[in-house]
Protein backbone atom coordinates (compact mmCIF):
# COMPACT_ATOMS: atom_id res chain seq x y z
CA UNK A 1 0.00 0.00 0.00
CA UNK A 2 1.88 3.34 -1.07
CA UNK A 3 1.19 6.96 0.76
CA UNK A 4 -2.11 7.82 -1.38
CA UNK A 5 -3.48 4.86 -0.54
CA UNK A 6 -2.88 4.59 2.78
CA UNK A 7 -4.69 8.26 2.73
CA UNK A 8 -7.61 7.06 1.48
CA UNK A 9 -8.26 4.22 4.01
CA UNK A 10 -7.11 5.52 7.60
CA UNK A 11 -8.82 3.13 10.15
CA UNK A 12 -12.09 4.92 11.27
CA UNK A 13 -10.91 4.17 15.33
CA UNK A 14 -7.70 6.72 14.02
CA UNK A 15 -10.83 9.38 13.07
CA UNK A 16 -12.87 8.67 16.44
CA UNK A 17 -9.68 9.30 18.99
CA UNK A 18 -8.46 12.49 16.92
CA UNK A 19 -12.69 13.99 17.77
CA UNK A 20 -12.69 13.05 20.64
CA UNK A 21 -9.33 14.72 21.59
CA UNK A 22 -9.99 17.54 19.15
CA UNK A 23 -13.31 18.23 21.42
CA UNK A 24 -12.03 17.30 25.01
CA UNK A 25 -9.03 19.74 24.40
CA UNK A 26 -10.78 23.17 23.94
CA UNK A 27 -13.12 22.39 26.74
CA UNK A 28 -10.54 21.87 29.26
CA UNK A 29 -8.13 25.13 27.73
CA UNK A 30 -10.54 27.01 25.51
CA UNK A 31 -8.87 28.90 22.86
CA UNK A 32 -11.02 32.08 22.82
CA UNK A 33 -11.60 31.95 18.56
CA UNK A 34 -13.65 34.70 17.05
CA UNK A 35 -17.62 35.03 17.08
CA UNK A 36 -19.65 37.32 14.82
CA UNK A 37 -23.10 38.02 15.50
CA UNK A 38 -25.23 36.98 12.48
CA UNK A 39 -28.26 38.32 11.06
CA UNK A 40 -30.23 35.91 12.02
CA UNK A 41 -29.40 36.26 15.34
CA UNK A 42 -30.16 40.04 15.68
CA UNK A 43 -33.75 40.01 14.45
CA UNK A 44 -34.26 37.15 17.12
CA UNK A 45 -32.66 39.56 19.76
CA UNK A 46 -34.52 42.79 17.87
CA UNK A 47 -37.61 40.92 17.91
CA UNK A 48 -37.60 40.73 21.43
CA UNK A 49 -35.94 43.74 22.05
CA UNK A 50 -38.72 45.88 20.70
CA UNK A 51 -41.41 43.98 23.28
CA UNK A 52 -42.69 46.41 25.50
CA UNK A 53 -42.40 45.10 29.27
CA UNK A 54 -45.49 43.01 30.21
CA UNK A 55 -45.55 41.50 26.88
CA UNK A 56 -46.96 37.96 26.80
CA UNK A 57 -44.48 35.44 25.19
CA UNK A 58 -45.32 32.20 24.58
CA UNK A 59 -42.02 29.97 24.85
CA UNK A 60 -42.08 26.43 23.34
CA UNK A 61 -39.37 24.10 24.05
CA UNK A 62 -39.85 20.93 21.74
CA UNK A 63 -36.71 19.12 22.13
CA UNK A 64 -35.79 16.29 24.16
CA UNK A 65 -32.05 15.36 25.61
CA UNK A 66 -30.57 14.41 22.36
CA UNK A 67 -30.50 17.83 21.16
CA UNK A 68 -30.28 19.40 24.72
CA UNK A 69 -26.57 20.50 23.78
CA UNK A 70 -27.80 22.73 21.24
CA UNK A 71 -31.41 23.27 21.95
CA UNK A 72 -30.71 24.15 26.23
CA UNK A 73 -28.17 27.34 25.37
CA UNK A 74 -30.54 28.73 23.36
CA UNK A 75 -33.30 27.95 25.14
CA UNK A 76 -32.00 29.64 28.23
CA UNK A 77 -30.30 32.41 26.42
CA UNK A 78 -34.03 33.77 25.33
CA UNK A 79 -35.50 32.71 28.34
CA UNK A 80 -32.84 35.50 30.39
CA UNK A 81 -33.44 37.82 27.87
CA UNK A 82 -37.56 37.69 28.19
CA UNK A 83 -37.27 38.29 31.86
CA UNK A 84 -34.98 41.15 31.67
CA UNK A 85 -37.51 42.85 29.31
CA UNK A 86 -39.87 42.39 31.96
CA UNK A 87 -42.18 39.90 29.71
CA UNK A 88 -44.56 37.41 30.83
CA UNK A 89 -44.06 34.00 30.04
CA UNK A 90 -46.05 30.99 29.34
CA UNK A 91 -43.82 27.64 28.40
CA UNK A 92 -45.82 25.32 26.41
CA UNK A 93 -44.01 21.90 25.80
CA UNK A 94 -44.58 19.57 22.42
CA UNK A 95 -42.25 16.90 23.10
CA UNK A 96 -42.67 14.74 25.60
CA UNK A 97 -39.60 15.44 27.88
CA UNK A 98 -39.36 19.04 27.10
CA UNK A 99 -41.35 20.07 30.02
CA UNK A 100 -38.58 19.30 31.69
CA UNK A 101 -36.46 22.11 30.34
CA UNK A 102 -39.48 24.36 30.98
CA UNK A 103 -38.99 23.55 34.29
CA UNK A 104 -35.11 23.99 34.35
CA UNK A 105 -34.98 26.98 32.53
CA UNK A 106 -37.30 28.53 35.88
CA UNK A 107 -35.85 26.98 38.45
CA UNK A 108 -31.97 28.62 36.60
CA UNK A 109 -33.44 32.17 36.10
CA UNK A 110 -36.77 32.90 38.07
CA UNK A 111 -35.32 33.49 41.34
CA UNK A 112 -32.47 36.14 39.66
CA UNK A 113 -35.46 37.79 38.24
CA UNK A 114 -38.06 37.67 40.70
CA UNK A 115 -40.33 35.71 38.12
CA UNK A 116 -43.66 34.56 40.05
CA UNK A 117 -45.31 31.35 39.41
CA UNK A 118 -48.81 32.06 37.74
CA UNK A 119 -48.06 36.04 37.78
CA UNK A 120 -45.36 36.18 35.66
CA UNK A 121 -44.92 32.91 34.32
CA UNK A 122 -46.88 29.41 33.74
CA UNK A 123 -45.62 26.06 32.63
CA UNK A 124 -48.18 24.35 30.95
CA UNK A 125 -48.14 20.27 30.86
CA UNK A 126 -47.25 18.22 28.31
CA UNK A 127 -50.08 17.68 25.30
CA UNK A 128 -49.76 15.21 22.38
CA UNK A 129 -50.53 16.16 19.15
CA UNK A 130 -48.07 18.47 17.72
CA UNK A 131 -49.47 20.72 15.13
CA UNK A 132 -53.62 19.72 16.19
CA UNK A 133 -52.46 21.41 19.85
CA UNK A 134 -50.61 24.18 18.20
CA UNK A 135 -54.33 24.63 16.22
CA UNK A 136 -56.18 24.57 19.21
CA UNK A 137 -53.94 26.94 21.21
CA UNK A 138 -54.97 29.59 18.10
CA UNK A 139 -58.81 28.56 18.20
CA UNK A 140 -58.50 28.74 22.45
CA UNK A 141 -55.59 28.80 25.02
CA UNK A 142 -58.00 28.37 27.77
CA UNK A 143 -60.24 25.52 26.67
CA UNK A 144 -56.69 23.57 25.78
CA UNK A 145 -55.02 24.35 29.15
CA UNK A 146 -57.29 24.05 32.22
CA UNK A 147 -54.58 23.19 34.26
CA UNK A 148 -51.07 24.30 34.53
CA UNK A 149 -48.16 21.84 35.22
CA UNK A 150 -48.82 21.36 38.45
CA UNK A 151 -52.03 21.02 38.54
CA UNK A 152 -53.58 24.83 39.16
CA UNK A 153 -56.65 25.56 37.60
CA UNK A 154 -55.13 28.24 34.63
CA UNK A 155 -58.85 30.20 35.39
CA UNK A 156 -57.12 31.06 38.62
CA UNK A 157 -53.98 32.44 37.39
CA UNK A 158 -53.79 35.97 36.86
CA UNK A 159 -51.14 35.80 34.16
CA UNK A 160 -53.58 33.28 32.24
CA UNK A 161 -56.67 35.67 33.09
CA UNK A 162 -54.95 38.43 31.77
CA UNK A 163 -55.13 37.36 28.26
CA UNK A 164 -58.02 36.37 26.46
CA UNK A 165 -56.52 34.29 23.41
CA UNK A 166 -54.23 33.74 21.16
CA UNK A 167 -54.86 37.77 19.26
CA UNK A 168 -53.42 38.64 23.07
CA UNK A 169 -49.86 36.90 22.40
CA UNK A 170 -47.52 39.53 21.73
CA UNK A 171 -44.78 36.77 20.31
CA UNK A 172 -44.72 32.88 20.04
CA UNK A 173 -40.79 31.42 20.70
CA UNK A 174 -40.08 28.11 19.59
CA UNK A 175 -36.74 25.85 20.11
CA UNK A 176 -37.36 22.62 17.94
CA UNK A 177 -35.10 20.29 16.13
CA UNK A 178 -38.17 19.14 14.58
CA UNK A 179 -41.06 20.62 12.10
CA UNK A 180 -42.72 22.32 14.75
CA UNK A 181 -41.44 25.80 14.31
CA UNK A 182 -43.42 25.28 10.98
CA UNK A 183 -46.13 24.59 12.48
CA UNK A 184 -46.44 27.37 14.61
CA UNK A 185 -46.18 29.50 11.35
CA UNK A 186 -48.71 27.47 9.79
CA UNK A 187 -51.37 27.45 12.79
CA UNK A 188 -50.67 30.86 14.40
CA UNK A 189 -48.58 33.16 12.34
CA UNK A 190 -50.57 32.93 9.15
CA UNK A 191 -53.87 32.61 10.86
CA UNK A 192 -53.36 35.40 13.52
CA UNK A 193 -50.70 37.45 12.85
CA UNK A 194 -49.09 36.78 15.94
CA UNK A 195 -45.14 37.10 15.27
CA UNK A 196 -43.08 33.98 15.36
CA UNK A 197 -39.34 33.52 16.17
CA UNK A 198 -37.27 30.67 17.40
CA UNK A 199 -34.46 28.54 17.21
CA UNK A 200 -33.23 25.31 15.72
CA UNK A 201 -30.67 22.48 15.73
CA UNK A 202 -27.95 23.13 12.82
CA UNK A 203 -29.17 20.44 10.78
CA UNK A 204 -32.57 21.91 10.32
CA UNK A 205 -31.65 25.82 9.01
CA UNK A 206 -32.28 24.82 5.51
CA UNK A 207 -35.66 23.65 6.47
CA UNK A 208 -36.33 27.20 7.99
CA UNK A 209 -34.37 29.72 5.57
CA UNK A 210 -37.57 30.29 3.43
CA UNK A 211 -39.56 31.19 6.00
CA UNK A 212 -36.98 33.78 7.60
CA UNK A 213 -36.32 35.03 4.00
CA UNK A 214 -40.16 35.83 3.73
CA UNK A 215 -40.40 37.12 7.32
CA UNK A 216 -42.66 34.67 8.27
CA UNK A 217 -40.14 33.74 11.12
CA UNK A 218 -38.35 36.99 12.98
CA UNK A 219 -34.68 35.69 12.46
CA UNK A 220 -33.41 32.38 13.15
CA UNK A 221 -31.10 31.01 15.97
CA UNK A 222 -29.32 27.97 14.21
CA UNK A 223 -27.68 25.38 16.26
CA UNK A 224 -24.78 25.80 18.93
CA UNK A 225 -22.86 28.73 16.72
CA UNK A 226 -26.62 30.91 16.97
CA UNK A 227 -27.00 30.20 20.77
CA UNK A 228 -23.51 31.83 21.14
CA UNK A 229 -24.45 34.52 19.17
CA UNK A 230 -26.99 35.13 21.38
CA UNK A 231 -25.25 34.96 24.49
CA UNK A 232 -23.05 37.62 23.26
CA UNK A 233 -25.89 39.67 21.88
CA UNK A 234 -27.16 39.44 26.05
CA UNK A 235 -23.65 39.93 26.90
CA UNK A 236 -24.63 36.57 29.54
CA UNK A 237 -21.65 34.19 28.35
CA UNK A 238 -22.55 30.30 28.93
CA UNK A 239 -22.29 27.04 27.49
CA UNK A 240 -22.73 28.05 23.85
CA UNK A 241 -19.72 30.31 23.79
CA UNK A 242 -17.52 27.58 25.32
CA UNK A 243 -19.08 25.28 22.88
CA UNK A 244 -17.92 26.77 19.87
CA UNK A 245 -13.95 26.44 20.12
CA UNK A 246 -14.64 22.72 20.38
CA UNK A 247 -17.30 22.45 17.35
CA UNK A 248 -14.79 24.80 15.33
CA UNK A 249 -11.85 21.97 16.15
CA UNK A 250 -14.30 19.06 15.63
CA UNK A 251 -14.77 21.03 11.87
CA UNK A 252 -11.39 21.52 11.39
CA UNK A 253 -10.67 17.86 11.98
CA UNK A 254 -13.34 16.55 9.71
CA UNK A 255 -12.11 19.35 7.18
CA UNK A 256 -8.44 17.73 7.44
CA UNK A 257 -9.92 13.77 7.08
CA UNK A 258 -12.00 14.70 3.84
CA UNK A 259 -8.44 17.02 2.56
CA UNK A 260 -6.51 13.68 2.50
CA UNK A 261 -9.08 11.29 0.92
CA UNK A 262 -8.94 13.50 -1.52
CA UNK A 263 -5.67 14.09 -2.10
CA UNK A 264 -5.20 10.38 -1.75
CA UNK A 265 -7.69 10.03 -4.24
CA UNK A 266 -6.37 12.30 -6.68
CA UNK A 267 -2.63 11.70 -6.49
CA UNK A 268 -3.75 8.24 -6.81
CA UNK A 269 -5.13 8.62 -10.25
CA UNK A 270 -2.31 10.57 -11.39
CA UNK A 271 0.14 7.75 -10.61
CA UNK A 272 -1.68 5.37 -12.50
CA UNK A 273 -2.35 7.30 -15.53
CA UNK A 274 1.01 7.64 -15.63
CA UNK A 275 1.84 4.13 -14.85
CA UNK A 276 3.31 4.32 -11.44
CA UNK A 277 0.49 2.23 -9.58
CA UNK A 278 0.67 -0.88 -8.99
CA UNK B 1 -65.38 -5.59 1.55
CA UNK B 2 -63.95 -3.69 4.23
CA UNK B 3 -66.41 -1.33 6.05
CA UNK B 4 -65.19 2.17 5.99
CA UNK B 5 -68.33 4.35 5.24
CA UNK B 6 -68.52 5.51 8.53
CA UNK B 7 -64.87 6.78 9.14
CA UNK B 8 -64.80 8.14 5.65
CA UNK B 9 -68.09 9.86 6.88
CA UNK B 10 -66.58 10.84 9.82
CA UNK B 11 -63.72 12.36 7.77
CA UNK B 12 -65.38 14.34 5.91
CA UNK B 13 -67.35 16.05 8.53
CA UNK B 14 -64.62 16.32 10.65
CA UNK B 15 -62.38 17.53 8.33
CA UNK B 16 -64.95 19.50 6.28
CA UNK B 17 -66.21 21.63 8.73
CA UNK B 18 -62.66 22.92 10.16
CA UNK B 19 -61.43 23.88 6.92
CA UNK B 20 -64.36 25.54 6.51
CA UNK B 21 -63.93 27.18 9.59
CA UNK B 22 -61.21 28.86 8.04
CA UNK B 23 -62.98 30.70 5.27
CA UNK B 24 -66.30 31.50 6.73
CA UNK B 25 -66.64 33.04 10.12
CA UNK B 26 -69.82 31.60 11.91
CA UNK B 27 -70.13 31.20 15.51
CA UNK B 28 -71.53 27.82 15.30
CA UNK B 29 -69.06 26.36 13.30
CA UNK B 30 -66.36 28.07 15.18
CA UNK B 31 -67.69 26.34 18.28
CA UNK B 32 -68.50 22.86 16.08
CA UNK B 33 -64.54 23.55 15.14
CA UNK B 34 -62.62 23.83 18.19
CA UNK B 35 -64.45 21.28 20.21
CA UNK B 36 -63.38 18.88 16.82
CA UNK B 37 -59.72 20.27 17.84
CA UNK B 38 -60.17 19.47 21.27
CA UNK B 39 -60.91 16.05 20.55
CA UNK B 40 -58.07 15.56 18.50
CA UNK B 41 -55.75 16.65 20.92
CA UNK B 42 -57.37 13.66 23.09
CA UNK B 43 -57.03 11.10 20.49
CA UNK B 44 -53.62 11.96 20.24
CA UNK B 45 -53.00 11.08 24.24
CA UNK B 46 -55.39 8.51 24.03
CA UNK B 47 -52.45 7.33 20.76
CA UNK B 48 -49.70 7.89 22.52
CA UNK B 49 -51.66 5.38 25.59
CA UNK B 50 -51.92 3.25 23.24
CA UNK B 51 -48.42 3.17 21.89
CA UNK B 52 -47.29 2.12 25.51
CA UNK B 53 -49.77 -0.27 26.13
CA UNK B 54 -48.42 -2.16 23.04
CA UNK B 55 -45.02 -1.80 24.00
CA UNK B 56 -46.05 -3.41 27.34
CA UNK B 57 -47.88 -5.96 25.91
CA UNK B 58 -44.94 -6.47 22.61
CA UNK B 59 -42.23 -6.72 25.94
CA UNK B 60 -43.73 -8.81 28.35
CA UNK B 61 -44.50 -11.58 25.58
CA UNK B 62 -40.86 -11.27 24.71
CA UNK B 63 -39.84 -11.63 28.16
CA UNK B 64 -42.41 -14.19 29.07
CA UNK B 65 -41.31 -16.52 26.58
CA UNK B 66 -37.55 -15.84 26.89
CA UNK B 67 -36.72 -15.36 23.15
CA UNK B 68 -33.08 -13.63 22.11
CA UNK B 69 -32.16 -11.30 24.28
CA UNK B 70 -34.88 -10.92 26.19
CA UNK B 71 -33.54 -9.36 29.24
CA UNK B 72 -33.36 -6.30 27.13
CA UNK B 73 -37.14 -6.29 27.11
CA UNK B 74 -37.40 -7.11 31.11
CA UNK B 75 -34.99 -3.95 31.58
CA UNK B 76 -37.62 -1.66 29.27
CA UNK B 77 -40.51 -2.88 30.96
CA UNK B 78 -39.14 -2.03 34.46
CA UNK B 79 -38.07 1.54 33.63
CA UNK B 80 -41.25 1.75 31.86
CA UNK B 81 -43.70 0.84 34.96
CA UNK B 82 -40.96 1.91 37.09
CA UNK B 83 -40.94 5.92 35.66
CA UNK B 84 -44.77 5.47 35.12
CA UNK B 85 -45.39 4.39 38.64
CA UNK B 86 -42.87 7.07 40.01
CA UNK B 87 -44.67 9.87 37.91
CA UNK B 88 -48.42 8.92 38.79
CA UNK B 89 -47.20 7.94 42.60
CA UNK B 90 -45.01 11.46 43.52
CA UNK B 91 -46.27 13.55 39.88
CA UNK B 92 -43.38 14.39 37.35
CA UNK B 93 -42.59 17.70 39.14
CA UNK B 94 -40.61 15.92 42.03
CA UNK B 95 -37.35 15.45 42.85
CA UNK B 96 -36.89 12.22 42.21
CA UNK B 97 -38.65 11.91 39.01
CA UNK B 98 -36.52 15.24 37.65
CA UNK B 99 -33.43 13.06 39.57
CA UNK B 100 -34.36 10.13 37.42
CA UNK B 101 -34.91 12.33 34.04
CA UNK B 102 -31.81 14.91 34.93
CA UNK B 103 -28.94 12.57 35.69
CA UNK B 104 -30.16 9.11 33.84
CA UNK B 105 -32.16 9.88 31.09
CA UNK B 106 -31.19 13.16 29.77
CA UNK B 107 -27.14 11.75 29.75
CA UNK B 108 -28.23 8.76 28.07
CA UNK B 109 -29.93 10.19 25.27
CA UNK B 110 -27.18 13.06 24.77
CA UNK B 111 -24.45 10.26 25.04
CA UNK B 112 -26.35 8.00 22.06
CA UNK B 113 -26.76 11.41 20.06
CA UNK B 114 -23.20 12.41 20.44
CA UNK B 115 -22.23 9.19 18.78
CA UNK B 116 -23.32 10.73 15.43
CA UNK B 117 -20.35 12.89 15.96
CA UNK B 118 -18.06 9.96 15.17
CA UNK B 119 -20.05 8.24 13.18
CA UNK B 120 -20.37 11.73 10.31
CA UNK B 121 -16.52 12.37 11.24
CA UNK B 122 -15.95 9.07 9.83
CA UNK B 123 -18.48 9.27 6.75
CA UNK B 124 -17.33 12.47 5.55
CA UNK B 125 -13.56 10.85 5.24
CA UNK B 126 -15.66 8.35 3.50
CA UNK B 127 -17.76 9.66 1.32
CA UNK B 128 -16.97 13.55 -0.05
CA UNK B 129 -14.58 12.30 -2.66
CA UNK B 130 -13.99 14.38 -6.22
CA UNK B 131 -15.31 11.60 -7.89
CA UNK B 132 -17.73 13.91 -10.44
CA UNK B 133 -18.45 17.37 -10.95
CA UNK B 134 -21.43 16.99 -8.70
CA UNK B 135 -19.57 15.75 -5.68
CA UNK B 136 -17.15 18.68 -6.27
CA UNK B 137 -19.41 21.21 -5.87
CA UNK B 138 -21.37 18.99 -2.57
CA UNK B 139 -17.51 19.31 -1.06
CA UNK B 140 -16.96 22.85 -1.33
CA UNK B 141 -20.50 24.34 -0.71
CA UNK B 142 -19.88 21.65 2.52
CA UNK B 143 -16.62 22.86 3.47
CA UNK B 144 -17.47 26.22 3.03
CA UNK B 145 -20.67 25.72 5.84
CA UNK B 146 -18.31 24.10 7.88
CA UNK B 147 -15.79 26.73 8.17
CA UNK B 148 -18.47 29.53 8.24
CA UNK B 149 -20.22 27.87 11.09
CA UNK B 150 -17.23 28.22 13.06
CA UNK B 151 -14.81 30.60 14.85
CA UNK B 152 -12.13 29.22 13.36
CA UNK B 153 -13.08 29.60 9.63
CA UNK B 154 -13.23 33.39 10.78
CA UNK B 155 -9.45 33.24 11.96
CA UNK B 156 -8.70 31.79 8.10
CA UNK B 157 -10.76 34.52 5.92
CA UNK B 158 -13.08 37.11 7.77
CA UNK B 159 -15.70 36.76 5.55
CA UNK B 160 -16.46 33.19 5.46
CA UNK B 161 -19.70 33.54 8.30
CA UNK B 162 -20.84 36.57 4.89
CA UNK B 163 -20.19 33.17 2.34
CA UNK B 164 -21.92 30.48 4.22
CA UNK B 165 -24.85 32.92 5.09
CA UNK B 166 -25.00 33.48 1.50
CA UNK B 167 -24.98 29.88 0.38
CA UNK B 168 -27.88 29.96 3.24
CA UNK B 169 -30.14 32.57 1.97
CA UNK B 170 -30.02 32.04 -1.38
CA UNK B 171 -29.32 28.65 -2.97
CA UNK B 172 -30.25 26.68 -0.03
CA UNK B 173 -33.50 28.72 0.44
CA UNK B 174 -34.61 28.71 -3.62
CA UNK B 175 -33.81 24.84 -3.35
CA UNK B 176 -35.86 23.91 -0.39
CA UNK B 177 -38.64 26.71 -1.36
CA UNK B 178 -39.39 24.76 -4.67
CA UNK B 179 -39.53 21.64 -2.59
CA UNK B 180 -41.62 23.15 0.67
CA UNK B 181 -44.39 24.38 -2.70
CA UNK B 182 -44.35 21.00 -4.33
CA UNK B 183 -44.81 19.24 -0.63
CA UNK B 184 -47.90 21.81 0.02
CA UNK B 185 -49.09 21.27 -3.51
CA UNK B 186 -48.70 17.22 -2.83
CA UNK B 187 -50.04 17.59 0.79
CA UNK B 188 -53.45 19.52 -0.46
CA UNK B 189 -53.90 17.06 -3.22
CA UNK B 190 -53.68 14.27 -0.76
CA UNK B 191 -55.69 16.01 1.85
CA UNK B 192 -59.00 16.60 -0.82
CA UNK B 193 -58.46 12.49 -1.62
CA UNK B 194 -59.01 11.93 1.89
CA UNK B 195 -61.65 14.47 2.98
CA UNK B 196 -63.61 12.74 -0.46
CA UNK B 197 -62.69 9.61 0.14
CA UNK B 198 -61.24 8.87 -2.53
CA UNK B 199 -58.07 8.01 -0.48
CA UNK B 200 -58.24 4.98 1.72
CA UNK B 201 -54.71 4.10 2.68
CA UNK B 202 -55.15 4.93 6.20
CA UNK B 203 -57.43 1.82 6.52
CA UNK B 204 -54.89 -0.62 5.91
CA UNK B 205 -55.63 -0.99 2.17
CA UNK B 206 -53.62 -0.10 -1.31
CA UNK B 207 -54.86 3.37 -1.18
CA UNK B 208 -56.78 5.03 -4.22
CA UNK B 209 -58.83 3.64 -6.48
CA UNK B 210 -62.30 5.82 -6.28
CA UNK B 211 -64.74 2.63 -5.90
CA UNK B 212 -67.44 2.84 -3.33
CA UNK B 213 -66.90 1.61 0.14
Amino acid sequence: MNLWEIFQNIDRRVWYVLLLVSLFIPLVRPLGLPLSIGGEARDVYNTIEALPAGSVVIVSPSYSPGTDAEMWPQHAAVMQHLMRKGCKIIQVSLALESVMYAVRAIEAYAPKYNYKMGVDHVIMPYKAGLDVVIASMGRDIHALYTEDYYGTLTSQLPLMQSISGIQDIALVVDFMPGNTLVDYIKQIGSVYNTPITGGVTGVCIPTMMPYVMSGQCRGLLGGMRGAAEYELLINSPGSAIGGMDAQSLSHLLIIVAIALGNIGLVAGRGLRKGGGGK
Amino acid sequence: MKFTGVPILVTMVVGGVVLLDFFVKQSNLILLSREFMNWGVIISAFATGLGAANLLRIHAKRTQLRRTDWWYSGILLCVLVGYTALGVLKHSSSSQYQFVFNHMFQPLSATVFSFNAFFMTSAAYRAFRVRTVHATVLLVSALLMMLGRVGIGEVLYKDMPGIASWISRVPTTAGFRGITIGAALGAIGLSLRVLTGIERSQFGGTGGGGGAA
